[in-house]
Formats: C-alpha cells, sequence, structure tokens
C-alpha cells in the first residue's frame, strides 16, 4: 500500500515539475465541471424561476452573485448555464470527433475509391463557410432545441476531424510495425483497429478538445445576436440577457462576468490540459 | 507435383511514379532462387537506391510487383488461393532494419509474440503459448523477465532484434528475409545476433535473403551474393568465388572502399569516382549501362547498350561489357 | 600530458537530471590533443561521447550540467568562458561537425550564402572575396562551382556532409570536432567524405577529434585512439599499438567483432548489455561483461594509468593502486 502512495506522490511531483500545462489545465477545468455537474446537487438550486427575489442585487452571502434584472439568483443561473453549455461541447465534440475520426481512419487506411469519395465530400463541408450557414439556419429553425444545435454543431466539426485522422491514418500506414503485423496475419480490419487507431488516439483526444471548445463558442455566438435555443441556460444565454438587460451600463458587474470568466477559462483549461496530454504522448517532446 | 525450388523471383520489377511527372525504377529484372533442399543464404548487397529492400518487401509479397512474379512452393503468391497464401506467409517471415520502427509503441513487446501464435495457430492449448513463448526467448538467447511485460521503449535496440528472433524462431518460417538486422545495432552485439542466425540455419534449416549494404558482414552470413547498383543485379554468383575475383568496377570500388579496422592496411591512393549527379534521382530512361555516369572503365558501347549478364565462373556472373565477347 | 598540448580535458564529468536520477553520462574523463594530432573517441551507443563533444564545445544545456572538470583550450577553460569568447572562438579556433549534420544547413539558404555568411561573421573580407573563397572551399571538397546557388535539399546526402567539412574548415580552425559525421552515408561517399575531411584537416595543419563507433573508420584516419565505455574512458594509444596489441578487455572485444572481408575469422560479440548509466555496477563499469574480470575488479574501479610511454589503460591486470 505504502508503495502504491509513494509511487501516486512520485508521479503527482514529477507531473508537476515537468508538465505544468497538464496540471494547469486540470487544475482550471476540474472545478469547473466541479460546478456544473457536481454544483446542482451541492449546492442548493433555489430563484431560478423569474422574480424570485429583488432585481439587480450585487452579490452578498445570500446571493452569492447577486441578482439579475428579472430576479433570478444568479449562482443558480451560473451553475446551470455551466452545465448546459459543457453538455452542448461533449455532446457536438462527441458526435463530430467519432464521425470524423471513421471517416478519416477508413478514408486513410482503404484509399483508391473510398478515400477520393470521402475526401471530395470532406473538403466540400470544408469549403462551406460555417458562421453564416449555422446563422441562416437557426434563423429558419424556428425552435431550435439543445439536442438539434448539438447536432448541428457536430456537422460542421467532423470534415476537419476527419482531415487530420486521414494524414495520421496515411503516414501510419507505412510504419515498419504495421507491416510486421501484416507478416503476422492480421487482416486489414485488425490494423486499422489494433495497430493504428491506438496509435492516434491521443491525437484524436486534441482535437476532440478542440471541437469541443469550437462547439460551445458557435453556441456563445449564436446566443449573443439571438439566435439559439432559449429554453435552457446556458452561459451564451446568460450573456445575452445580460446585454439585453443592459448589464454593464447599469454597472452591474457580477452578472457579464462570470459567464464570460466560466467561458475563458474553459477554453483555456482544454488547450492546457490539450498541450498538456500532447506532450505526454509524445516522447519526444518530453524532458 | 512439387516445385522444383521453395520461392523463386523471376524478373522482378517495380517502378515507381516520381514526383513531378516521370517515373523510377527502383528494381530493374531481379532475379534469384532458393532451392528446398538444404538452406542457402542469398545476400542482397548495395547501397541506398539500389533497390535491395524492395526486392525484400515484393519477395514477402508486402510490395506487389510492376512484372515479375515472386513463387512460393512453384505458384504465383497473388494467384494462391487464401489457403496457399497463408502457407506462404506462414512460412516467408521477416526481421527488419529498425528496432525502434518495428514495436507497435502502443502495447507490450510482448504482444510481438503472441500475435503469430494465434494467428498461426501455433500453440494447441493456452498454456502451450506460454512453454512456446519461453522456449523461443531461450533460443535467442534472452531472459524472460528481461524482456516480457516491458514496453518498447525500455528496452535496447540489440534486445528487441534478438526479440525479433525469438518471434521468427517461434513461427519457425522456411524463409527470413532479413533487411539490414544489424545496422542499427551495437558492434558487440552484432556477432551473437548473427550467430545466433546462422545456427538457426543449421538447427531449422531456415533459408535468408539478407538484405545488406555491409559487404564484410554479407561475407562471413552468406553463400551466394547478388550486387545491385540502382535496382539492377550487377554481378552475382557463389560469395567466395565473387569476392576473391570481382570483376564488376562497381564491386571492385566498393570493396576498395570499405574501411578495415587496421591501420596497416589504410586506402592507399584516392578514389577516382566520378562525382554523382547534382539532381538526386534522374528519370530512368538510361538506354545503356546503369553505371555508365560513374564507372572508370567506361566504352562507348557502355552508354548505348545494356550489358546482359554472362556467365564467368562455376558460379559467377557479371552483367559488363568489359566481358561480354 | 605537456603544457603544449592543444587540448586538455581535466577530469570532466557531465551529468544530467532525468525523472529516475541522475545520469552519469561523462564520469570523470581525462585526456590531452596535441598540434596537429587525429585524436579518436570510439565507444557504443550510450557511452557519452557525443555528451563529451558537447561538454569540449560548450554547449551544454539542462537538464544536462558539467559536475565538475577543465577543458583547456590554448591555455584557457572553454567551459568558464562568457558567451562573446565563445563565439569568438568557436568556428575559428574550434569548430564542430554535429551528428545529422546534414540537417544542420539552413534549407531556406542558398549554399553559397551560408559559407559567406559564416566567414564574414568571424574575419573581415569583402562579400566577393568571401564568395571566391567559398568557390575554392566547395572546390577543395570535391563540389561543382553550382552548388553555390543551390538550396540544401537539392543535394544527397554526401554532398550536403562535404558542405559541411567545408564550412568547418573555412576559416581555418586549429581543431575541429566530428561526431559521427559517416554514419548514414554510403559506402563509396563514406570513403571521398573521409579523404575530404583529411585532405582539408592536413592542408590547415587543424588537429581533430574524431567520434564514432566505427572501430574502422578510425583505423582509417587516427593518429590515437580513445576508447570510451559507460562514461569513461577505458584505453588511450597510438592507433598502430591499440590494433596490435589492445590491452583493454573491452577493446580487444570491439576489434574482433568486425568482420573483415575475405578474413575467415569467427566474429565474436561482447555478451550482455552496456551498463545503466545511473547505477552502474560497481568497481569497474566493464566487469560484468569482461571475461577476465577477477574480484577485484567488481569492486574497485582502475584509474587510467600509463603503463608505456603515451598508453593509458584503465583495468587492474596493468597494476594501479
Amino acid at each position: 500500500m505504502r508503495i502504491a502512495i509513494q509511487k501516486y506522490t512520485s508521479a503527482i511531483s514529477f507531473l508537476f515539475s515537468e508538465n505544468l500545462n497538464l496540471v494547469a489545465g486540470l487544475c482550471i477545468l476540474i472545478p469547473i465541471f466541479f460546478l456544473g455537474f457536481i454544483g446542482p446537487y451541492v449546492f442548493p438550486l433555489k430563484g431560478i424561476e423569474f422574480a424570485s427575489y429583488p432585481r439587480d442585487l450585487p452579490p452578498s452571502p445570500k446571493h452569492l452573485l447577486g441578482t439579475d434584472t428579472t430576479g433570478r439568483d444568479l449562482f443558480t443561473v451560473l451553475l446551470l448555464s455551466i452545465r448546459q453549455s459543457l453538455l452542448i461541447g461533449l455532446i457536438a465534440g462527441t458526435i463530430g470527433t467519432t464521425i470524423g475520426t471513421a471517416l478519416g481512419l477508413i478514408a486513410g487506411c482503404k484509399g483508391g475509391i473510398v478515400d477520393s469519395i470521402i475526401r471530395s465530400v470532406t473538403d466540400v463541408f470544408l469549403i462551406i463557410p460555417t458562421w453564416p450557414l449555422l446563422v441562416i439556419l437557426s434563423a429558419y429553425l424556428e425552435r431550435l432545441t439543445i439536442p438539434a444545435l448539438a447536432t448541428l454543431l457536430a456537422v460542421f466539426s467532423w470534415p476537419g476531424i476527419a482531415r487530420g485522422v486521414r494524414s495520421q491514418a496515411l503516414s501510419l500506414r507505412e510504419r515498419a510495425f504495421v507491416k510486421l503485423a501484416k507478416l503476422s496475419g492480421e487482416n486489414s480490419l485488425e490494423i486499422v483497429f489494433k495497430e493504428i487507431f491506438p496509435n492516434i488516439l491521443p491525437y484524436v483526444g486534441t482535437l476532440f478538445g478542440l471541437s469541443m471548445t469550437g462547439a460551445m463558442l458557435a453556441e456563445v455566438g449564436l446566443e449573443i445576436i439571438g439566435l439559439g435555443p432559449s429554453e435552457a441556460n446556458t452561459l451564451g444565454l446568460m450573456i445575452y440577457w445580460a446585454i439585453y438587460y443592459n448589464a454593464l451600463v447599469k454597472r452591474m458587474w457580477w452578472w457579464i462576468f462570470p459567464p464570460v470568466i466560466c467561458l475563458v477559462a474553459i477554453f483555456v483549461g482544454i488547450q492546457l490540459l490539450n498541450a498538456g496530454l500532447d506532450r505526454l504522448y509524445n516522447p519526444r517532446l518530453r524532458r | 507435383m512439387t516445385a522444383e525450388f521453395l520461392l523463386e523471383a523471376d524478373h522482378l520489377t517495380k517502378v515507381f511514379k516520381a514526383r513531378g511527372g516521370g517515373y523510377f525504377k527502383a528494381v530493374d529484372d531481379i532475379s534469384f532462387r532458393i532451392p528446398r533442399e538444404k538452406p542457402l543464404v542469398i545476400s542482397l548487397v548495395g547501397e541506398s537506391g539500389s533497390g535491395k529492400t524492395t526486392t525484400g518487401l515484393m519477395v514477402l509479397g508486402l510490395l506487389k510487383p510492376t512484372s515479375g512474379t515472386v513463387k512460393y512452393e512453384g505458384k504465383d503468391i497473388y494467384k494462391m488461393s487464401k489457403k496457399e497464401f497463408w502457407e506462404f506467409r506462414k512460412n516467408v517471415q521477416a526481421i527488419f532494419q529498425d528496432p525502434f520502427e518495428v514495436y507497435n509503441p502502443f502495447y507490450k513487446v510482448d504482444r510481438v509474440l503472441e500475435v503469430p501464435i494465434r494467428k498461426f495457430k501455433i500453440a494447441s492449448s493456452k498454456s502451450e503459448v506460454r512453454s512456446i513463448i519461453m522456449r523461443a526467448l531461450e533460443e535467442a538467447e534472452l531472459a524472460p523477465e528481461e524482456v516480457l511485460g516491458k514496453y518498447p521503449h525500455q528496452l535496447s535496440g540489440g534486445q528487441k532484434q534478438r526479440l525479433m528472433i525469438a518471434r521468427a524462431l517461434l513461427i519457425r518460417p522456411k524463409i527470413i528475409v532479413a533487411d539490414e538486422p544489424v545496422s542499427m545495432v551495437d558492434a558487440s552485439m552484432r556477432a551473437d545476433l548473427l550467430n545466433v542466425m546462422l545456427r538457426l540455419k543449421r538447427e531449422y534449416g531456415i533459408s535468408y535473403l539478407f538484405i545488406t549494404h555491409d559487404l564484410s558482414i554479407a561475407d562471413y552470413f552468406s553463400d551466394e551474393i547478388i550486387v545491385m547498383y540502382r535496382g539492377v543485379n550487377v554481378e552475382s554468383g557463389n560469395i567466395h568465388e565473387v569476392l576473391s575475383n570481382p570483376l564488376h568496377p562497381y564491386l571492385k570500388i566498393l570493396i576498395e572502399s570499405i574501411p578495415i579496422p587496421d591501420p596497416r592496411r589504410r586506402w592507399k591512393k584516392r578514389i577516382e569516382l566520378k562525382i554523382e549527379s547534382l539532381t538526386k534521382r534522374e528519370t530512368s530512361s538510361l538506354r545503356g549501362c546503369i553505371f555508365y555516369d560513374r564507372c572508370p572503365s567506361a566504352m562507348t558501347i557502355c552508354s548505348t547498350k545494356r550489358p546482359e549478364p554472362v556467365k564467368v565462373g562455376k558460379n559467377h556472373i557479371v552483367s559488363c561489357h568489359i566481358y561480354s565477347q | 600530458m605537456n603544457a603544449e598540448e592543444l587540448l586538455e580535458v581535466k577530469d570532466l564529468k557531465v551529468y544530467y537530471k532525468s525523472s529516475r536520477g541522475k545520469v552519469k553520462a561523462v564520469d570523470g574523463v581525462s585526456f590531452s590533443v596535441g598540434k596537429n594530432e587525429v585524436f579518436g573517441i570510439v565507444g557504443e551507443s550510450g557511452c557519452g561521447k557525443s555528451t563529451l563533444a558537447n561538454a569540449i564545445l560548450n554547449l551544454i544545456r539542462p537538464p544536462c550540467y558539467v559536475e565538475s572538470g577543465k577543458v583547456i583550450f590554448c591555455g584557457k577553460n572553454i567551459l568558464k568562458l562568457k558567451e562573446e569568447d565563445l563565439r569568438r572562438i568557436r568556428c575559428k579556433e574550434l569548430s564542430y561537425i554535429p551528428q545529422a549534420s546534414m540537417n544542420s544547413l539552413n534549407p531556406v539558404m542558398k549554399i553559397g550564402d551560408q559559407i559567406i555568411d559564416a566567414m564574414m561573421a568571424h574575419i573581415d573580407i569583402s562579400k566577393d572575396e568571401a564568395r571566391e573563397r567559398a568557390e575554392k572551399l566547395l572546390e577543395s571538397v570535391g563540389l561543382p562551382a553550382e552548388t553555390m546557388n543551390m538550396y540544401p535539399h537539392e543535394l544527397s546526402g554526401g554532398m550536403k556532409q562535404r558542405v559541411i567539412i567545408a564550412i568547418a574548415t573555412s576559416l581555418e580552425p586549429k581543431l575541429i570536432i566530428a561526431d559521427e559525421f559517416t554514419t548514414a552515408l554510403d559506402v563509396l561517399i563514406q570513403r571521398k567524405v573521409i579523404e575530404f575531411l583529411e585532405e582539408r584537416r592536413a592542408a590547415i595543419k587543424a588537429s581533430a577529434i574524431i567520434i564514432t563507433h566505427d572501430i574502422a573508420v578510425q583505423a582509417e584516419l587516427v593518429h590515437k585512439l580513445a576508447v570510451m565505455y559507460a562514461g569513461r574512458i577505458v584505453e588511450i594509444s597510438d592507433v598502430y599499438k591499440i590494433f596490435d596489441d589492445p590491452l583493454h578487455p573491452y577493446t580487444e572485444g570491439l576489434i574482433s567483432a568486425t568482420p573483415i572481408l575475405g578474413e575467415k575469422r569467427t566474429i565474436k560479440g561482447i555478451p550482455g548489455t552496456p551498463p545503466d548509466l545511473i547505477n552502474p555496477p560497481p568497481g569497474c563499469r566493464f566487469h560484468p561483461r569482461c571475461p577476465l574480470a577477477e574480484e577485484k575488479c567488481k569492486y574497485e574501479s582502475p584509474p587510467l594509468i600509463e603503463v608505456e610511454k603515451e598508453r593509458y589503460v584503465a583495468c587492474w591486470r596493468y597494476g594501479g593502486k
């Protein structure tokens, strides 16, 4: 038992001295995830409906982040918003990365006609300007639900991932250990999933982080111009209402800054985590 | 009707498309045979760009020739049934050059032994797997605790190559294509690896297609030699016959240029070797001898006509106009 | 080792910190190189020879550090020089051909410009004069004048290597340090590159330290050979004597491990593997692999002693306290 603890502490201290990015990223993200997913169970959720409390109250022990112009407790709103935003990011990221990775692997490993078809489709999607299309679609679909939005965002993120995964697969295909696998009798499917895929996992992880932040950023963008879904609280929506009710003009910093800081923190945290993980997986970058 | 030879490489040629148009012939009409009665070591010797590795890949069935055939037990490997191809795969294995690249960094090295056992059904029960692995490691002179359960980056180059030999032992192929197996290994380990490989030849009758740039090692290890220059077989035959009486100008210069670990036998005079062409690779539309632009003994005929192989000894063939009647 | 020597390395120790502990890459190395002398250091992978080369040039960066020792070049301790003084010495008096040096050419600059740049940075000449000298230099290593206007990617490995040799000898340094300068070269090109290096060196009467694992290349080039194992030098001797009669068992092992074309001898390897430099074996570092190891070898590390004139060996079989 003692040996396990020793190993654990030496690994942690090694991480600290070696991989500041990873540690910093985790230090930022873990509290935020905690707030978002565990927070609603730990902290009392009160005053989420309009006019629950007097409005425009500054922060106090009773209302950690004060109240907004519609009389809601902002701390509660923040907690729920973090969760919702993270969920959008996670769902969009997962769907997009899964589709992108699968198509990228097939294209890179199979080659030939299959590769050409997938590549053409990918290129078409890449050429389409994402943002204008998102705006148009959101405006057209009157009721945009959260799951619909997440799916839409996923559709825009998979091409970039497919392209990246494809080139990784192409280069990995030529490696000596793949040749050895063929000589050992592994068939094509096994080579793709057992030899190539594990080696692109770190890369896919990075891409997942990026597509997650991309999706969240797109959602915030839509919300701010009023096109996003208004059924659930997200950080973007929170910012929207703050702007709508002129929070800045009224010097209500407790309304506008917390969501912005949370968003920035999530993005920075994911980037740091990516950098840290990359360094972990890439032995050449170590030391 | 059993085939006369175990493996036949017939007029193997491989042409690649060069960047920016044009094409380049990596391998140009290479043929050799590995008999079935007794094990034979054939060395493919050449410098980089000679096409020796490409030839090896074609023999292994990992690269399709542009023309020419590879026949195992008399059958073209691209025309085999699934069962026949499986037999071919099992019996023609490889040891590659770079011990650091052959292992998938994601897995422990044990996997390299376990996968072939499973795929080629070498063990009849789960418990047998363990004992087969142990025996192979022992024969390759590797201590099990040194290598089992470890990741590739935890082992040295020499250990990784030995493990490759253990893997070959497990599978017990009839032919091993060894592509520069010791060039990335320290000198002190080379002898051991080569001697283990020779022992496998004696004890299990395994033949080798030994690919190397090092003539001295080829001399130590092989029975027959094929000297390749830019894809072409310039001189071949029994290794002692060829090396004691080298005829092709390229081979002669090659032998002279090997540094000898003895200061009393230093190179005497500067070798006169024409500067190589400034562009790294020209598209191969040369009609004459492939060595024409660098040959110190070049004649006019060499620039227009390809020399045909000529028998100059009991088992000694050279392709050079100097020796064509 | 007298005061007239060009380079004196005294008890140099270079370590580096790693997650598993302190790696003693160079652990007490001493030798000297005279004027117009070619000094070879041979050793296998992981013996510390590249770290040694970097240390002599004061190119050690964290996590690597010099634990102790001196490197005296022309009377000055290189390890204690300031950056400006170092820059003045580098290239002009002490030049370096690093490992895989073909990759150290600037890919976006023409060859001619790179040579001219190097020259003009150190000596006061006009661009035209530098260009003229550069062309002559390239000629001396067998490269045609057109090479001046080419980019590195247009040249083959052997050509790039020769350009590096040209640059390294352009300012006529007193000492050239070449680290594995023929690795990855084909046999024919290797010979030409070796010939050119030796010609240039002899022409400018420079000394050279040739570091390579290939003992045959050492035999072609050097006057004196030092054998390095596990961070220490185990034998130094005149090159003829060392091949005729190697003293240290490791040296003998290295020589017997190399096949010679035409000779039908069995080549022997050295059993075992090189030691872990974090926890090297106690006593003589070679003892676990030595066929002649005795009890004493397991506990006490033999010092490098002079057994004859200019012959040094670190092995208990030759005495020493």
